[in-house]
């Protein structure tokens, strides 16, 4: 198995539309978030706990995988319409403090044996967007060791809103929360999932363009996590921009044969064609081909489950015809 | 000299006991006689025999002598390095303050044991790692020598690369919350803003310049630097 | 929804006669009158003036507050604290301890003198690196903190060093000030860089630009130095006609996705959901707030005239 977890591109999509929910498995994405949260009125808050588990198997299906968010207000209600075998994730917004991770852990452990799922194996993504989360943020990201991946992502509109900001401007709003996120979960040993900013002054959600040059910037600075979106329009440009092309999977080759032209010399280090070829450089063309080597992994089994799929459909098609 | 007026502090790697002279006499405030960096594992014990000549030949050519040791290495690189004439230490990816604590007890028995007046020998802490940035102020409190605070080579030690406008990711944030731990403790800061393609090892006089400069401009007060063409681009930019 | 409308608070020296009596003219929403500024010479005869000038700064409706010099902190508030002031100022401040010892004072005062107890609000201003270390703790320190800043140009002395115009040394401390600020529940003010550590008076289309600028790093308002900035901050500050159109089709859309069973709803590219309906919210209560603001100062200034 491979040490990454591939999520490059994912989709936030209210689970009380049966459309999104339905096609989600056509959008090749990593992973697709069941919103019980800011997409879903307050009205349709129990109507949307009955429809969790069903969707889980839907988006499955595509070999995507299936994460939750639930509402910071119903955390015991919500944990138990969304923890079910094949639930991956599970995002809890505006984390204010490490108590709520932990109680939530508690619950989870509770329903996980209840529910025959793997102990522990059920990740808990605590979503910081508020500023009493920033205050607390290496509290949070250490409350639990569901907790794997940490969402260094900011600028969000829950953020914006309270710190009473208008979004979309042409400079970068969040150095310091982005920051303080990322240090703490750097410092804990977490996955970081950030994305460097590259402005988007529209504000549009269905930008394909932007949300490459977003996604490859993340990549060259090193990240492999993506933050995710809202629209169908930004998965492919998600999954491209995290995938190396084949030219760095290239120079990160001729850089490991640089290196050991290093190892033989009894230097630490040594220039080649202008560049510095040291163990920092060898670090990083590694983690290239290696990362390159589990996209094209991941991208065979979302293929296999989703010509499965098909088979399945057609066959059911055939049947009823 | 005061810690806080040493402009240039220039990295000689022990590997090369030859060039330390040459070094030593480029007129850099302070030389870092580096036993972690640039000596390959294999090569650590050589080197540490060359630490007693090697303080020696800095101090004679007027520059403060100090040493970079592996904290994980503390023990045999503080006995290699504690003589009379080392004017301090530079502890690389120092990630506790219970770490620290120990380096400080070890040099402090050292400098008993030498006859070195206490508390002669300081400490240049490199915070290079994420939990040693994120500790970063509970580390310079463990111990008095703590005189300096850098983030040295962070950006390769932490696998920090260029973001698209060419500033080095994470970098900007951590280079002012390191001035600002400094400050509020009283440390001098050092370091350069260093922006993509521009790195140490290919840093020229003119970038080196532009770096020092934006260093200075937001609080360092002179920084670590690799090749003895960039003292006096440093020495100009924090004049 | 309380919102406090403190867009623009012009800064004063009680040493400049002319300055004091004009300071109400100029449309801010608060004037701080600067004893601080004065040198120690002359801190007698500006402690004297104290009453005149709160009574005249007030004129155009503004709310008043005194910068006191925390040397002399008791003597500074004895002179200041009088029926018709609104609170301090309250710069270079270290630690809790010594929000907390401004606090008894005034607290003594309010007393002595007839005011509502704990109706003297207080501005805090950092200026030393461990002060924005350690501004979690001062910003909780008193409830009477309504506002905090950075003093930029003394933070860069104190840190000894010459800012550069292009290159924001303080983007860390702001973003921390902006973040500790709103945690506690207290307003961030400042300008945006350079201004803020360069201040000067430029065309009032640049500073409206850099306050909308230091707006959307999470200021709640700014320090004016200079009469000049005072109209372009408070337009700044104020939501425009066309931002509180945009945020009523904001709501009306979420509100007709809501009955049609979707809480995601696109507008003009953009998603609309929970936090979208709900700053738009803020946006249109602040442009009512603001609007308030400007009709009581408006009243103040006819009976002025």
């Amino acid at each position: 198995m491979s040490k990454y977890t591939v999520r490059r591109s994912g989709l936030t999509m209210p689970i009380v539309t049966a459309r999104f929910v339905d096609n989600a498995w056509r959008r090749g994405c990593d992973f697709v978030i069941l919103d019980l949260e800011d997409s879903v009125p307050q009205h349709m808050k129990p109507h949307a706990r009955t429809l969790v588990n069903a969707a889980i198997a839907k988006i499955a299906r595509a070999g995507t995988e299936p994460f939750a968010r639930i509402n910071h207000e119903y955390m015991l209600a919500d944990l138990d319409a969304v923890v079910w075998p094949g639930i991956r994730r599970i995002r809890y917004p505006k984390t204010e403090c490490g108590d709520e991770v932990r109680q939530m852990d508690a619950i989870i452990t509770r329903l996980e044996r209840e529910r025959g799922i793997r102990p522990g194996s059920i990740e808990i993504d605590p979503g910081i967007e508020t500023a009493i989360g920033v205050t607390n943020v290496y509290e949070i990201a250490a409350s639990s060791p569901r907790i794997r991946e940490f969402g260094a992502t900011s600028g969000g509109y829950d953020l914006s809103r309270d710190l009473g900001v208008e979004m979309f401007v042409d400079y970068d709003q969040f150095v310091y929360v982005r920051g303080e996120s990322e240090l703490a979960a750097r410092a804990l040993g977490l996955g970081v999932r950030v994305a460097p900013f590259v402005a988007n002054t529209s504000g549009s959600v269905s930008d394909g363009d932007h949300a490459y040059r977003q996604a490859e910037a993340a990549r060259k600075c090193g990240f492999h996590l993506g933050t995710g979106g809202l629209n169908p329009a930004v998965v492919e440009g998600h999954n491209r921009g995290h995938t190396p092309s084949d030219a760095d999977v290239r120079d990160a080759h001729w850089v490991l044969e640089q290196y050991e032209r290093v190892l033989a010399s009894a230097q630490t280090w040594l220039t080649i064609d202008n560049r510095v070829i040291d163990r920092y450089e060898a670090a990083r063309a590694r983690d290239t081909i290696d990362w390159a080597r589990a996209c094209a992994e991941r991208d065979r089994e979302k293929e296999q489950a989703v010509a499965r799929t098909r088979a399945a459909l057609a066959a059911a098609t055939g049947e009823a015809g | 000299m005061e810690p806080s007026q040493r402009r240039s502090w220039l990295l000689a790697s022990l590997s090369h006991p030859d060039r330390i002279e040459t070094l030593a006499r480029c007129g850099a405030d302070a030389i870092v006689l580096d036993l972690v960096e640039f000596v390959p594992e294999e090569a650590k014990h050589a080197a540490r025999h060359e630490v007693v000549a090697a303080i020696a030949t800095v101090r004679a050519a007027g520059a403060a002598a100090f040493t970079m040791v592996d904290p994980e290495l503390a023990y045999a690189d503080l006995h290699a390095c504690v003589w009379p004439g080392l004017d301090g230490v530079v502890v690389s990816r120092v990630e506790s303050a219970a770490q620290l604590r120990e380096i400080d007890e070890l040099i402090s028995r050292l400098e008993h044991e030498r006859g070195i007046p206490t508390g002669a020998v300081r400490i240049a802490l490199a915070l290079e790692t994420a939990r040693g940035n994120q500790d970063g102020y509970e580390i310079a409190c463990a111990s008095p020598r703590v005189s300096a605070l850098t983030l040295g080579r962070a950006d390769l030690i932490m696998d920090l690369r260029p973001e698209p406008d060419g500033e080095i990711h994470l970098m900007p944030y951590l280079m002012q919350r390191l001035v600002i731990i400094a400050g509020a403790l009283g440390k001098t800061p050092l370091g350069a803003w260093w922006r993509a393609p521009d790195r140490g090892l290919l840093a020229t006089p003119q970038n080196t310049y532009q770096a020092a400069q934006r260093g200075r401009a937001i609080g360092f007060k002179g920084t670590l630097c690799l090749h003895p063409d960039q003292i006096d681009p440093i020495h100009r930019a924090f004049a | 929804m309380a919102i406090l409308v403190r867009r623009s608070n012009l800064l004063v020296s009680l040493d400049d006669g002319a300055a004091v009596k004009e300071a109400w003219r100029h449309d801010a929403d608060a004037v701080t009158l600067d004893l601080e500024a004065v040198p120690a010479a002359r801190k007698a005869e500006a402690r004297g003036a104290i009453a005149q000038a709160i009574a005249a700064a007030a004129r155009g409706g503004a709310e008043v507050f005194v910068r006191i010099d925390r040397t002399f902190l008791h003597a500074d508030l004895a002179a200041a604290v009088r029926p018709g002031l609104d609170g301090i100022v309250l710069s270079n401040i270290q630690c809790a301890g010594e929000v907390l010892e401004a606090d008894t004072a005034l607290l003594a005062l309010e007393r002595e003198r007839g005011i509502a107890v704990g109706s003297l609000c207080i501005i805090v201003l950092l200026e030393s690196a461990c002060a924005v270390w350690d501004m979690r703790a001062i910003v909780r320190a008193s409830p009477r903190i309504s506002q905090i800043g950075l003093d930029e140009i003394n933070l860069a002395r104190s840190l000894g060093f010459e800012p550069a115009p292009q290159l924001d040394p303080f983007v860390y401390a702001r973003g921390r000030l902006a973040v500790e600020a709103t945690a506690a529940k207290v307003a961030a003010v400042g300008m945006s860089y350079p201004l803020s550590a360069f201040p000067r008076e430029h065309r009032a289309q640049e500073i409206e630009t850099a306050a909308t600028k230091a707006k959307n790093l999470g200021m709640k308002g700014v320090l004016c130095p200079f009469p000049s900035w005072v109209a372009p901050v408070n337009k700044a500050f104020t939501p425009s006609a066309e931002l509180v159109a945009y945020n009523k089709r904001v709501r009306a859309a979420f509100a007709a996705g809501v009955a049609a069973g979707t809480a995601a709803v696109p507008l003009d590219g953009r998603m609309v959901d929970v936090p979208v309906d709900e700053w738009a919210i803020v946006v249109i209560a602040t442009a009512e707030a603001c609007a308030r603001r400007d009709a009581h100062k408006r009243a103040a200034l006819a009976r002025a005239i």
